[in-house]
């Protein structure tokens, strides 16, 4: 367990620090924030000022290094844009990211399971035929189309629910959250649905296969053959074998809504930190690009070794650790 | 010399496979009895419908298999009539059965104790959870696991394919059911393995008084234990009766063809004789005598099901030209 997190850790930290370097250049290759920060009839002489003040004049290798030695401080550098350490402007918005994401998880988990335990219960039914229709569509439509629609029935012509923004939000331990008032439940509830679709329908897809796959198994049938209650055979039997798959995929689901939830965010004006990434990236705000992509890639490994510790709680065939375990 | 009445009759059963409208029958008219202690071997090749009649027997078809008509009477009730609930309570408790892999049938996630302890409780809601233990602890050491407390802690993989099916056979018999089924319980262990396990559940179920029904393809394993035996084939039982009058004088020519191509069966210094041809698929099954295209004593005559009939005292088979000499069988 203890050698299992020190080599995540170690992973963890070689990942990221692969990750800094290559979008640290990749922003170099793409532009020069001190051209966009200053208007256009700034002098020479002032965006030079400005470069050196950034540090942007010094060869490439050298910002590299200070870059990296700050980095090994826990300084990521100052947004050349907002003039405040980069973290810091990050951390700011991720609550509200965070809270996105999460809500779209929890909505995705609590509609996708038993709807995708239903259908594979069911499969011959006419409502799980229907069930699995829809769901194709979820996972093949694009989240963002799904956005605007569902702004358009419901905030636009229906009038039921506000068009974006988080509405009101109750502080708790010095950051807004949106989901302790009505009103801010009311604001979250469109993001979170349109980014919850494409996942419960996935969630859905993977829980009927694999309902559908256990049931046909051998210990569920010497199950019943030893008269034990249906009821139990599939809270038990069926739904422990179905979980370890969906685990996985909701550990990545969440990662990627955390990170890239970007689009959502735009269209119901919800101010996460994708918004910040996107405007970052067109001001060339390099140390607020690279920082965002530290912590999305920190979080990625993050859920990435709660979902193995789930695993290995769920699965007693998976040790952690050992590299060539099991079957 | 009276026979004890018989504890599981089935009789007529026929079981389809549900198409939209159609219809595809894979068990015809499959009649057998068991008798109280009796260790009956069902063989037949694969696709014979030797496990399908261990399913319905226990309830556990699963739709769009189903029994279209006959009855499956156990201790005078018929089993096919009962409702799920009704049923269950047999199952396990009365009838239990095991299954051909023992890596398959037991759950990978939950620990022996779970899946003996669930096993006691659902005949037996009293029990508490210590006594329970308790009780799968003996049944562990009935069946030879060592170190059985040790071993309730372990999850299946944790154990040796042999020591899996002692629990499966452990599991089957904590209720001390009056019948258990065995599907090739020992086709997937390795032969020195098979001959402990049959050793030993086969002498349990002497010492207890339990029925055995037991289901293989190897007819020279059952011929070494069974009391008596049931010959099918493309869903059929084609011939049964007393273990030694099947394996020495066999009157089906399937039977006969079944026994001359199992090497150690064949008569000594003869060659093994295959038969020629392959069994019939789930619904391509020839009408008349399904095995008539692989028989070289058919004629006209078996275009038309030839019914299961006596042959001789307590032996019969399901043909219109019966063998009725012996097998020379090598001393």
């Amino acid at each position: 367990m203890i050698s299992f997190l020190a080599k995540r850790i170690m992973q963890a930290v070689a990942v990221v620090l692969a990750t800094a370097s290559m979008v640290f250049f990749a922003v170099f290759i793409i532009g020069d924030p001190a051209q966009l920060l200053y208007s256009q009839n700034a002098s020479a002489a002032e965006v030079e000022a400005a470069r050196r003040y950034l540090g942007l004049d010094l060869p490439l290798y050298q910002q590299y290094f200070n870059f990296m030695g700050g980095l090994l401080h826990g300084d990521l550098g100052r947004s050349f844009v907002y003039g405040k350490p980069a973290l810091g402007v990050i951390l700011q918005r991720l609550p509200a990211t965070l809270e996105l994401a999460f809500a779209s998880v929890v909505l995705a988990v609590v509609v996708g399971l038993p709807l995708g335990l239903y259908c594979g219960l069911n499969p011959r039914t006419i409502r799980s035929r229907l069930i699995m229709a829809v769901s194709a569509l979820g996972v093949s439509l694009p989240t963002f189309w799904i956005g605007i629609i569902i702004m358009l029935a419901f905030a636009v012509n229906l009038r039921l629910l506000p068009t974006g923004g988080r509405g009101n939000t109750l502080t708790v331990l010095g950051v807004p959250w949106s989901f302790l008032t009505i009103d801010g439940l009311r604001h979250l509830l469109l993001p979170a649905a349109s980014l919850a679709l494409w996942q419960a329908s996935l969630i859905l897809r993977l829980t009927r296969a694999g309902t559908e796959e256990v049931l046909r198994q051998d210990y569920v049938r010497f199950a019943r053959a030893k008269g034990i209650a249906p009821g139990r055979i599939l809270w038990v039997h069926v739904l422990k074998n179905v979980l370890a798959p969906v685990v996985t995929m909701v550990g990545l689901s969440l990662g990627g809504t955390i990170a890239f939830s970007i689009v959502t965010e735009s269209i119901f004006s919800w101010p996460g930190a994708g918004k910040l990434l996107i405007d970052s990236i067109y001001a060339f705000d390099r140390p607020i690009v690279v920082a965002y992509l530290m912590l999305a890639v920190t979080i990625f490994v993050l859920i990435n070794t709660f979902v193995d510790l789930i695993y290995a709680a769920i699965d007693p065939r998976v040790t952690l650790g050992a590299a060539d375990s099991g079957s | 010399m009276s026979e004890p009445d018989p504890i599981l009759v089935v009789s007529d059963l026929n079981v389809s496979l549900a198409s939209g409208k159609r219809m595809t029958p894979i068990l015809r008219e499959v009649s057998f009895a068991l008798r109280p202690g009796e260790i009956l071997g069902i063989v037949g090749e694969s696709g014979s419908g030797k496990s399908l009649t261990a399913s319905a027997i226990m309830g556990l078809l699963e739709p769009p298999v189903r029994i279209v008509s006959g009855a499956v009477a156990f201790k005078g009730r018929d089993l096919a009539a009962l409702d799920e609930k009704a049923v269950r309570a047999i199952r396990g408790n009365e009838i239990a059965m095991v299954f051909q892999d023992p890596a398959m049938s037991l759950n990978p996630l939950l620990r022996i104790e779970t899946q003996m302890v669930e096993s006691i409780v659902a005949h037996d809601r009293g029990c508490s959870r210590h006594a329970a233990r308790e009780r799968a602890r003996a049944a562990l050491e009935t069946v030879g696991v060592p170190a059985a407390a040790k071993r309730l802690r372990a999850y299946p993989h944790e154990l040796s394919g042999g020591m899996r099916q002692r629990v499966s056979i452990a599991i089957a018999m904590l209720h001390s059911p009056a019948v258990i089924i065995a599907d090739e319980p020992t086709t997937a262990l390795d032969v020195t393995i098979q001959a402990q396990i049959l050793d030993e559940m086969t002498q349990l179920c002497r010492k207890n008084g339990t029925a055995l029904i037991w289901i293989s393809h190897d007819l020279s394993l059952l011929s070494s234990f069974a009391d008596r035996i049931c010959v099918m084939y493309a869903g059929r039982v084609i011939e049964s009766g007393p273990c030694g009058e099947v394996i020495g004088a066999p009157r089906h020519p399937y039977s006969r063809g079944l026994i001359l191509s199992v090497p150690a069966m064949a008569r000594a210094g003869k060659d093994i004789e295959p038969i020629p041809g392959y069994p019939p698929r789930v619904g391509m099954v020839p009408s008349g005598c399904a095995f008539r295209p692989r028989c070289h004593r058919a004629s006209p005559a078996c275009a038309v099901q030839p019914p299961l009939q006596t042959v001789a005292s307590q032996q019969s088979a399901a043909c219109f030209h019966p063998f009725d000499d012996k097998l020379q069988v090598p001393a």
